[in-house]
């Protein structure tokens, strides 16, 4: 009956989509805005379908209706209903109904912003590639990964359980939905980078319309990658938050491309260049989306040999190699009205520095990328196994990452065209010295490694620009219209929200760096074996063990040590790693209890429950700043939010016909006053 | 000059100085054995797991490498012969870090010439823009940019972009939005690049749709 039902309502988003692609095209065919208006009322019940899937896949998960075979094995009764809902993006079908649901939810929310355009045949363009995409995943849940497949032979009276990793912690609520809106987001510029191809409207015009979605599907994705890293964090128990694991790097490589073409999209914003480079960053971000659905779904990971057991990898590569091979020639066949006439005068400006970032973000890309297919290919094409793991990563990204780190201290002081030097001086002179003077007091104090120093300075050079530009900018606002400080800085930036809130995601980026530095670098970590009431010491921080319970629920059957951890005579509290025994994995999964605080993270974890003598075995792990990964991924989310948030009209009106602020006045002796109007483009 | 160049040096001193404290004080992985071998088990894959390391994973099967690691180090075994004993053992796919040789050196091969190539085409592409004189706006072009605001202004924004026909139309938004670039770089063009780009041509699309 739900499965009935749910299937319905799949068969419905197929037809939805697969009808609204035909009618856009008719549409677009005749030149008919009526018709391209109607096709555009299939997205609604695109959505529909999709709800009613999705709803009744949770309908079926919450009344333990095992006649379905993903709920038999992705729920149990004793599951909590917390991780039976989240059940739904736990296996492969659900998340391809997850990937489906969240498609329509864009798509409608796109036409819906767009609906006085309904007749413009690029929105109508936009419209269908985006149906295409939905069509393709209904029709992947109509054939091999139907999330509504019967529990063959007989109804078992209770199903298998979650994955014990996805039922031990709140995240595992929240990460992938972020991730999905995150990666599924980056359909909606694809669908307007194919509609401006093949409109042949290749100007800036699309790029208005879809560098906010981008943004906010970026900031999704951001922050389903920090939630990601952060789960692995408190579940896995190894002490690390990124493994460069190739699920975790399929997150990360869309992301770089996102980030690179935010960047580069304001060159384009500004000069009218780059607009191949700009059209393929996002085909190919949305190409690497699929390609890392592929690489999480079609289970290639565990051996190239496996994914052919099931069809739906088949289905994935053609479809990525369709939406790869539309971009390429799309680009190709429009290759002369994308060439824009216009040069960059100097490598050292503000479109000279975008170039760099984006050669550097492409570098990145192509690292990760390949670190993580090579193992895949070389294993297909030579049979041969091999690894490519976190050293590699590590020595690979670590100096793009800190050249990157540079770029984002310098860049946003450069004015556009061309740098003078005395320009340079007066800018950068400052932060510069805040940036020396932080390394050498980090190396005084006592921190070690080049790398690291490297990551400090260029953070607080990085900071220290940010600082100013804030400063500049409400100091000039103050000039100009009085008032006091809180109200000039909320009137600077709701001016420029681009650039203030961009500097807002410069910020959280450079604690995160910091983060990643001095947690990388500075973790000291030990085993203990314990006996009740024994103390033992890791610097400056004692241990007891207090003693053990034994918890035993239809769930899982859970072991708890309880520590006692005190610091220069101060009590600290008392921690609970644990090991739990789940009925569907013979090994016992860890789960760590941290004391998170705001300098260092105290890591507990039971390696061992007790053998006969009534030992343990205690992990510990002290690595320091390490929740300011976390709030960085807040700050991140606060500062893109700040960036799209909606500008009212008659601001921004009045900035568009006021003084032309990119008029540069070309005075001898320039002041402050032209500093800041150079600095901040509208 | 001096005082162009005092500023600098010591600001470049100031860092190098850090670098050279920061650097010198680590510990070189030869000088313990529990650095050496964390150092050999951190690029060890640990067998049992999803690609985490000896040194990382919590794994009873990767603490008894650990351990062996250790034995064999203190035993004065080279960094080298504990990789081949363990290559021997489970095969090329034990090392995180693949050699650089053989079909693994590609994976550190590849990156690096992308990178440099990606250098050089733009140091090319500087190169030529600097050759090229400088295009300033012509007549035409002024022309075309008094059309585009003629008719962009006195509408309003709502009219203002109408459905343009797939074909190619000068006066769309788009196109009007190409010619900055044209623009002469210096304030004296009457086709100032900042008058034409983000004011006419985003007025009329932002509009529509904001």
């Amino acid at each position: 009956m739900k499965g009935a039902l749910g299937f319905g309502g799949i068969t419905l988003g197929f037809m939805a989509a697969a009808l609204g692609v035909i009618t856009m095209a008719v549409g677009i065919q005749r030149r008919d805005g009526r018709i391209m208006a109607t096709g555009r009322q299939f997205v609604f019940m695109v959505l529909l379908g999709a709800l009613v899937a999705a709803g009744a896949m949770e309908w079926a998960l919450v009344t333990h209706d095992f006649s379905l075979a993903y709920v038999v094995r992705n729920h149990a009764r004793a599951t909590p209903l917390l991780y039976t809902v989240a059940a739904l993006w736990g296996a492969l079908e659900g998340s391809i109904l997850l990937w489906a649901l969240i498609l329509a939810g864009y798509l409608t929310v796109t036409v819906r912003r767009l609906r006085a355009r309904a007749s413009d045949p690029l929105v109508a363009w936009a419209t269908l590639v985006g149906l295409v995409v939905a069509a393709f995943f209904f029709a992947l849940m109509l054939g091999p990964a139907n999330p509504f497949r019967p529990t063959p032979g007989l109804i078992p009276k209770d199903g298998l359980g979650p994955n014990p990793l996805l039922q031990n912690h709140v995240l595992m609520a929240i990460h992938p939905p972020m991730l999905y809106l995150g990666y599924v987001g980056m359909t909606i510029p694809f669908s307007f980078a194919v509609a401006a191809l093949a409109t042949g409207r290749v100007g800036e015009g699309w790029l208005l319309e879809t560098r906010r979605a981008t943004l906010v599907a970026w900031a999704f994705l951001s922050v389903g990658i920090v939630l990601g890293a952060w789960w692995s964090y408190e579940v896995l128990g190894w002490g690390g938050y990124w493994a460069w694991d190739p699920v975790e790097n399929a997150s990360f490589i869309p992301w770089l491309t996102a980030t690179a073409f935010l960047h580069s999209v304001v060159v384009q914003e500004r000069r009218g260049m780059l607009r191949v480079w700009n059209l393929s960053l996002i085909i190919a971000t949305f190409c690497l989306t699929i390609l890392g659905t592929f690489l999480t779904r079609s289970g290639v990971l565990n051996s190239v040999h496996a994914f052919s057991q099931s069809t739906i990898g088949a289905w994935l590569l053609t479809f990525l190699g369709l939406a790869a091979a539309t971009g390429i020639g799309l680009i190709a066949w429009r290759g002369d009205r994308l060439r824009t006439p216009g040069r960059i005068d100097s490598p050292v400006s503000r479109e000279g520095a975008f170039l760099a970032n984006n050669l550097l973000f492409a570098g990145f890309a192509f690292v990760v990328l390949l670190g993580t297919v090579f193992p895949l290919l070389v294993e297909a094409l030579r049979n041969e196994k091999l690894s490519v793991g976190e050293p590699y990563f590590d020595r690979m990204t670590v100096p793009i990452g800190l050249a990157l780190l540079f770029l984002m201290a310098v860049a946003p002081a450069l004015p556009w065209r061309a740098a003078s030097g005395p320009v340079l001086r007066r800018r950068l002179a400052g932060p510069a010295w805040v940036g020396a003077l932080t390394m050498a007091a980090c190396a005084v104090l006592g921190a070690r490694g080049v790398a690291e120093i490297v990551a400090f300075g260029l953070g607080a050079f990085a900071v220290a620009g940010i600082v100013r530009q804030y400063a500049l900018g409400v100091a000039a606002t103050r000039r100009a219209s009085g008032g006091g400080w809180p109200g000039a800085l909320r009137r600077t930036v709701a001016g420029n929200r681009h650039l203030y809130g961009g500097l807002v995601v410069h910020f959280a980026v450079v604690v995160i760096a910091v983060a990643l530095a001095a947690s990388m670098g500075y973790t000291t970590k030990r085993e203990f074996r314990l006996v009740q009431g024994q103390r033992v010491t890791l610097q400056s921080h004692h241990f007891t063990y207090l003693g053990s319970t034994r918890h035993q629920t239809g769930q899982k059957d859970k072991f708890q040590a309880r520590i006692r951890v005190e610091r220069g005579g101060h009590d600290l509290g008392v921690y609970a790693p644990a090991l739990s025994i789940f009925p569907n994995s013979p090994q016992a999964i860890g789960t760590p209890s941290v004391r998170t605080g705001l300098l260092r993270d105290v890591y507990l974890t039971l390696v061992s429950s007790p053998d006969q003598d009534g030992r343990i075995t205690l992990g510990v792990q002290i690595g320091p700043l390490v929740v300011w990964l976390w709030i960085g991924g807040g700050i991140l989310a606060l500062g893109t939010a700040i960036a799209v948030w909606p500008a009212r009209r008659i601001r921004r009106r009045s900035t568009g016909r006021g003084p032309d602020p990119l008029a540069p006045p070309a005075p001898t002796t320039p002041s402050a006053d032209e500093e800041l109007l150079a600095e901040a483009p509208a | 000059m001096i005082r162009r160049v005092v500023p600098g040096a010591a600001l470049a001193a100031v860092v190098v100085a850090a670098l050279v404290i920061a650097g010198a004080g680590r510990s070189h992985p030869s000088r313990s054995p529990a650095a050496r071998a964390h150092a050999i088990a951190s690029e060890l894959r640990c067998p049992v797991c999803q690609g985490l390391s000896v040194a990382d994973s919590p794994s009873p099967t990767a603490k008894a490498i650990y351990e062996d690691v250790r034995r064999r180090v203190d035993a004065g075994e080279s960094a080298g012969a504990i990789r081949s004993f363990y290559v021997g053992r489970y095969g090329e796919w034990v090392l995180l870090r693949p050699e650089t040789s053989g079909t693994g050196a590609l994976v550190w091969i590849l990156p690096v010439t992308a990178l440099l190539l990606g250098a050089g085409g733009l140091a090319l592409a500087f190169r030529r823009w600097r050759r090229e004189p400088a295009l300033s706006a012509t007549e035409a072009d002024r022309a075309l940019v008094e059309a585009a605001l003629a008719a962009a202004d006195p509408v309003p924004p709502a009219a203002a972009d109408p459905v343009p026909p797939a074909t190619a139309d000068p006066v769309t938004p788009d196109a009007a939005n190409a010619r900055p670039g044209v623009g002469s770089p210096g304030p004296t063009g009457a086709a100032r690049p900042g008058v034409v780009s983000p004011g006419a041509g985003s007025t009329p699309s932002t509009g529509v749709s904001g």
